[in-house]
């Protein structure tokens, strides 16, 4: 990652949001989570370790925005970072259609894992009910906002290549 | 040679994900052991501090555009729809001028037994300041905390009822985890019929009285209390009304679902009742409410 502080300044800008916009805006009880979106752009663009690193910082904060257990939202996010930046590799898709089918299956696995994990860790949610009321409305909000966020978000956390050779430039 | 490469790159990137999967789940375990008062929860503590002002914010900017669409949305209200309403009023002014009697015969008989209920108990008035930042808590952040005399544990009423209890306090904040929360559960009475229940949240939202014996007679309107068993919400505080009654073959309970009290989006002051705070025998409204 060779944008360390235009990544502070993103997570800062997705504290605020969440903190702030997300509660305002959420549509039958389901809130776009802005950290996700962060943590998918920032695995598209620079790969599965740093996309695994940066999930781990985002979630560490999501975590201690919410009530749940510390450490819940930066395992899944380190997880949903670290698999994203595999499928960019894998998967061979152009244009739009590659970051909107990872955007959608990162969102679907972050929410998802998290309520794995927080059933796991003996919450009394109802798993297969919470899949339908909680997990795919906040997929599908946030796999919204992120296909909107995406063309900016990509161009600030785009690593800048180095160029070694005239060819490249060419 | 490139394939070497490749795979030590590979295996590098599985090493940093496993520290940081270690690193998560070592936090968990620190958080779940550690006391209300250890780093992990001072952390947090200090990290609300400074989401409660921006969520504030967010909620001052966001009112503008919240009643506007609120405006828009009575706007396609039907014909039928106003009728409906228009029956509504009619029957609900019947209702208070029932329920005005009931509650000056209410007072007298209050004062003859000279029993606490719920208007003598002390509180403080506190503005919500935050809703819920994801879908994962139904919880509310409001702009008074320790400095002010809030306790974990403290029941929060809303302008028309029970609203939900304290499970976080900041020295300038304190969250409310509101009844509609999965883990919420209340120690309750039926009004008509003195039937006592639980009252849980639910992922969904909705309010459910549970634990009310299938041959109990229970109507849509029927008025729900806490009961005050438990020792952790005083009894007499309303909970809401019964919306809708089912029974499932067999069952042993009623399936009862709740209107809430206090519609949760428009609430903008709650109190908070500070001389109920509970004894620390009874944490937990769900285990609380478990044992009643």
């Amino acid at each position: 990652m060779n944008k360390p502080y235009t990544l502070i300044g993103i997570l800062i800008i997705g504290f605020i949001l969440q903190a702030g916009v997300a509660p305002y805006i959420s549509i039958m009880g389901a809130a776009p989570n802005f950290f996700l979106i962060i943590v998918t752009v920032a695995a598209l663009t620079n790969g599965s370790d740093k996309g695994a690193l940066v999930g781990f910082v985002a979630g560490l904060i999501l975590d201690l925005m919410g009530t749940g257990p510390v450490g819940s939202w930066a395992l899944v996010l380190s997880v949903t970072g670290y698999v994203t930046g595999l499928l960019d590799q894998h998967l061979f898709a152009e244009g739009w259609l590659l970051p909107v089918t990872v955007l959608s299956f990162a969102s679907l696995i972050g929410e998802f894992l998290y309520l794995c994990v927080v059933v796991t860790l003996g919450s009394e949610l109802p798993f297969f009910s919470s899949i339908w009321s909680l997990v795919l409305p906040t997929t599908l909000y946030t796999i919204f906002i992120a296909v909107l966020a995406f063309p900016l978000l990509s161009r600030l956390l785009q690593e800048e290549q180095s160029i070694a050779s005239f060819k490249r430039v060419a | 040679m490139k394939v070497a490469l490749n795979t030590e790159t590979n295996k590098r990137k599985i090493g940093w994900l496993i520290l940081l999967v270690a690193l998560s789940i070592i936090l968990m375990t620190v958080w779940s052991r550690e006391s209300d008062t250890g780093p992990i929860h001072r952390v947090r503590v200090a990290t609300e501090t400074v989401a409660a002002p921006i969520s504030s914010a967010g909620k001052w900017v966001s009112t503008p555009f919240r009643g506007f669409f609120s405006w828009m949305s009575d706007l396609g209200v039907s014909r039928g729809q106003l009728s409906e309403l228009r029956d509504q009023n009619k029957e609900l002014r019947a209702r208070v001028v029932a329920l005005e009697e009931t509650r000056l015969d209410n007072k007298r008989l209050s004062e003859l037994i000279n029993s606490t209920n719920a208007q003598g108990y002390k509180g403080v008035t506190a503005t919500v300041i935050g809703l819920p930042p994801s879908a994962w808590n139904q919880v509310i952040i409001t702009d008074k905390g320790s400095k002010d005399g809030i306790e974990i544990n403290m029941p929060a009423l809303g302008p028309y009822g029970l609203i939900g209890q304290v499970i976080e306090v900041g020295p300038t904040y304190s969250r409310i985890r509101l009844l509609t929360d999965q883990k919420s559960g209340v120690a309750s009475l039926i009004q008509r019929g003195r039937k006592t229940g639980i009252t849980k949240g639910s992922i969904s939202g909705d309010l459910m009285l549970d634990f009310i014996s299938a041959e109990s007679t229970v109507t849509a309107g029927d008025v729900v209390l806490t009961s005050g068993l438990g020792g952790v919400y005083p009894k007499g505080l309303l909970i809401g009304e019964v919306l809708e009654v089912s029974k499932e073959t067999n069952a042993l309970y009623k399936s009862i679902k709740l209107t809430p009290a206090n519609d949760i989006s428009t609430v903008e002051n709650v109190l908070i009742l500070t001389d109920t705070a509970p004894s620390t025998d009874s944490l937990g409204s769900s285990q609380d409410a478990g044992t009643d």
